[in-house]
């Protein structure tokens, strides 16, 4: 077998029927990955040694065949800001360079409870806060469309990885977009779930009312597929949600007697013309398979930049305050005491964007200015829900671009942190009313892919995915692959 | 323009136990100022008896039994193991006093 099979289903299929073993699929993905990554750099990390370790098993138990476990043999990349036991996590910082986590995120046990081989750590922006993945403390991830330009953040290098054919699947974070707008710019698929549907523990926090890990694959199927297995209530989240987790298993209806709204202000100046175009056409195409398109605004939407940002970084403040760079950090310089060695460590462990955001949330809650500034985004942030919730008796799902534009080059927003925040305005409302969104291929801008965003409501994943599918299934934009 | 004054700026910064130079100061304080200005558009919003979103799940009181799971726990020596400063069976840190 010369090219690697594309999707998990495809890979599945030929470890069942005996094609490759295990061994040989981790052994070709590792290939791929020696062979790509040292212009890519989407990976921190790989485990070959504990990922052959893993093939070698389930080869030897008959794995692939068994129901109980059906991802047997699939190689995963994981995001370097979900607790592994295997390497480190480091959040791609400075102060946890050295940190070797004692336990599995909860995602993670549930992937190798299923068979997944975990093959390695991916990059992201510095404790997930960016949009580009520049923000790294160990170096940017390229797109794979064109390496000049960034892969999207801060999940950049989990996308990259799936673009590029390195690996079959990923799992990413989301705190405002950290899924889906990498997922738009590299070309994959990239779910955000509802706020509390997928566990948390293992997940190094950065808004902890906002935070989400999802997959990111070359197919919706596969996308449902690794949400059927790590999602699910958990005892060790006390913020997952006992609601059941739905059959995410895709049959292919048509889309009559769906509703689907297009907001306006998703439209608006911001948006790139030829993004804009690109996403009409996605929706001309729902509709030509029997969707109803309602014309609908959502006037919070400007808003909900403010929003955002002021309760994840105040979150953040609070969350980064137990980094203390006594055990973990990379370099040691010398300290008088211990408060000149927080100082220093914590001064020199966290990147400028980190220490940035670190500021303003600690500003935002501060005496006299947290009633302006924190309490009033969470007001606000009530009316964005209460604004989602009306819409949705109205239509079954919302959609739009994911992001204003396509990649942009490297360093052309790294020194303007409002820029960088305005690439997520499409993406931060979903997060902040705490409903499930998925980026999907719907095209390409002079080259360079574009993602349609589809949004339910809470708990809507099942309908989300099926709608989403269904659309996939017209142009299966993903079996265009970067040089 | 909300004013953030390079003084506040230090202040927080030092409650943070963030160390930053003269130039990283002023450079902050700058950014965050183009970006707090961006953001008072929340303030026109008008929020009078509307209530905040600390809850955003609708869950109360999760509980569970307070008993140790053999299994989960994460022996002394696999924590040690993972740490580079320890001595005699504790993690080596610098005095507080």
């Amino acid at each position: 077998m010369d090219t690697l099979p594309a999707t998990i289903a495809s890979q599945h299929q030929a470890l069942q029927q005996g094609e490759i073993s295990a061994v040989e699929l981790v052994e070709k993905t590792l290939q791929q990955i020696n062979t790509k990554d040292s212009v890519l750099h989407a990976f921190l990390q790989t485990f070959p040694e504990t990922a052959l370790a893993q093939a070698r098993a389930l080869d030897q138990q008959g794995a692939v065949k068994d129901p109980h476990t059906p991802l047997a043999g699939i190689p995963i990349a994981i995001k370097d800001n979900i607790c592994t036991t295997a390497g480190h996590t480091t959040a791609a910082s400075k102060i946890l360079a050295q940190f070797s986590s004692p336990f599995d995120a909860t995602a993670i046990t549930r992937l190798r409870q299923a068979g997944a081989v975990i093959i390695g750590k991916t990059n992201l922006d510095e404790f997930a806060m960016g949009s580009s993945t520049e923000y790294s403390a160990f170096g940017v991830t390229k797109n794979p469309w064109d390496v000049r330009r960034v892969a999207g953040g801060s999940s950049g290098g989990s996308t990259t990885a799936v673009a590029a054919g390195l690996s079959v699947a990923a799992l990413g974070s989301d705190t405002g977009g950290s899924i889906r707008q990498p997922a738009s710019f590299c070309g994959v698929v990239g779910l955000k779930p509802t706020y509390g549907r997928v566990s948390r523990h293992g997940l190094i926090a950065y808004g902890s009312s906002l935070d989400q890990i999802g997959p990111i694959t070359r197919t919706v199927a596969d996308a449902a597929l690794l949400l059927q297995i790590i999602a699910g209530s958990d005892e060790y989240d006390a913020t997952s949600s006992p609601t059941s987790v739905g059959n995410y298993h895709l049959t292919s209806p048509d889309l009559k007697g769906v509703k689907i709204g297009v907001p306006q202000e998703f439209f608006a100046e911001g948006t790139s013309a030829s993004v804009a175009e690109v996403v009409h056409q996605a929706i001309k195409d729902l509709a030509g398979l029997g969707a109803s398109i309602v014309e609908i605004s959502l006037p919070l939407t400007s808003a909900a930049t403010a929003v955002y940002f002021l309760i994840a970084k105040a979150e953040a403040s609070t969350n980064l305050a137990r980094f203390d760079g006594l055990r973990y950090a990379g370099q040691k310089t010398p300290s008088e005491d211990l408060l000149h060695h927080y100082l220093i460590h914590r001064g020199q462990g966290f990147g400028p964007e980190v220490k940035r955001s670190i500021l303003m949330g600690s500003y935002a809650l501060s005496a006299g200015y947290a009633d302006a500034w924190y309490k009033q985004a969470s007001k606000v942030r009530t009316l964005i829900r209460q604004e989602y919730e009306a819409i949705f008796k109205q239509v079954d799902l919302i959609a739009g671009p994911t992001a204003p534009e396509t990649a942009f080059t490297i360093g052309s927003k790294s020194n303007d942190p409002l820029a960088m925040y305005l690439s997520d305005a499409l993406t931060v409302p979903m997060s902040v009313a705490g409903i499930p969104s998925v980026s999907v291929p719907c095209g390409f801008a002079k080259d360079l892919p574009v993602g349609l965003q589809l949004t339910a409501p809470a708990f809507g994943e099942t309908k989300l995915l099926q709608v989403a599918s269904v659309y996939e299934q017209i142009h299966n934009w993903w079996h265009k692959v970067p040089k | 323009m909300p004013i953030i004054s390079p003084k506040i700026i230090e202040q927080i910064a030092s409650l943070s136990r963030l160390k930053f130079t003269k130039q990283e100061i002023s450079q902050a304080a700058s950014k965050l100022a183009q970006i707090l200005s961006h953001f008072t558009l929340i303030q026109k919003i008008e929020t009078t008896n509307v209530p905040t979103s600390e809850d955003v799940t609708g869950l109360t009181n999760i509980w569970r039994t307070d008993i140790a799971q053999p299994q989960k726990l994460c022996s002394t020596d696999t924590l040690l193991q993972k740490s580079p400063a320890t001595h005699q069976r504790h993690f080596k840190v610098k005095a507080v006093f």
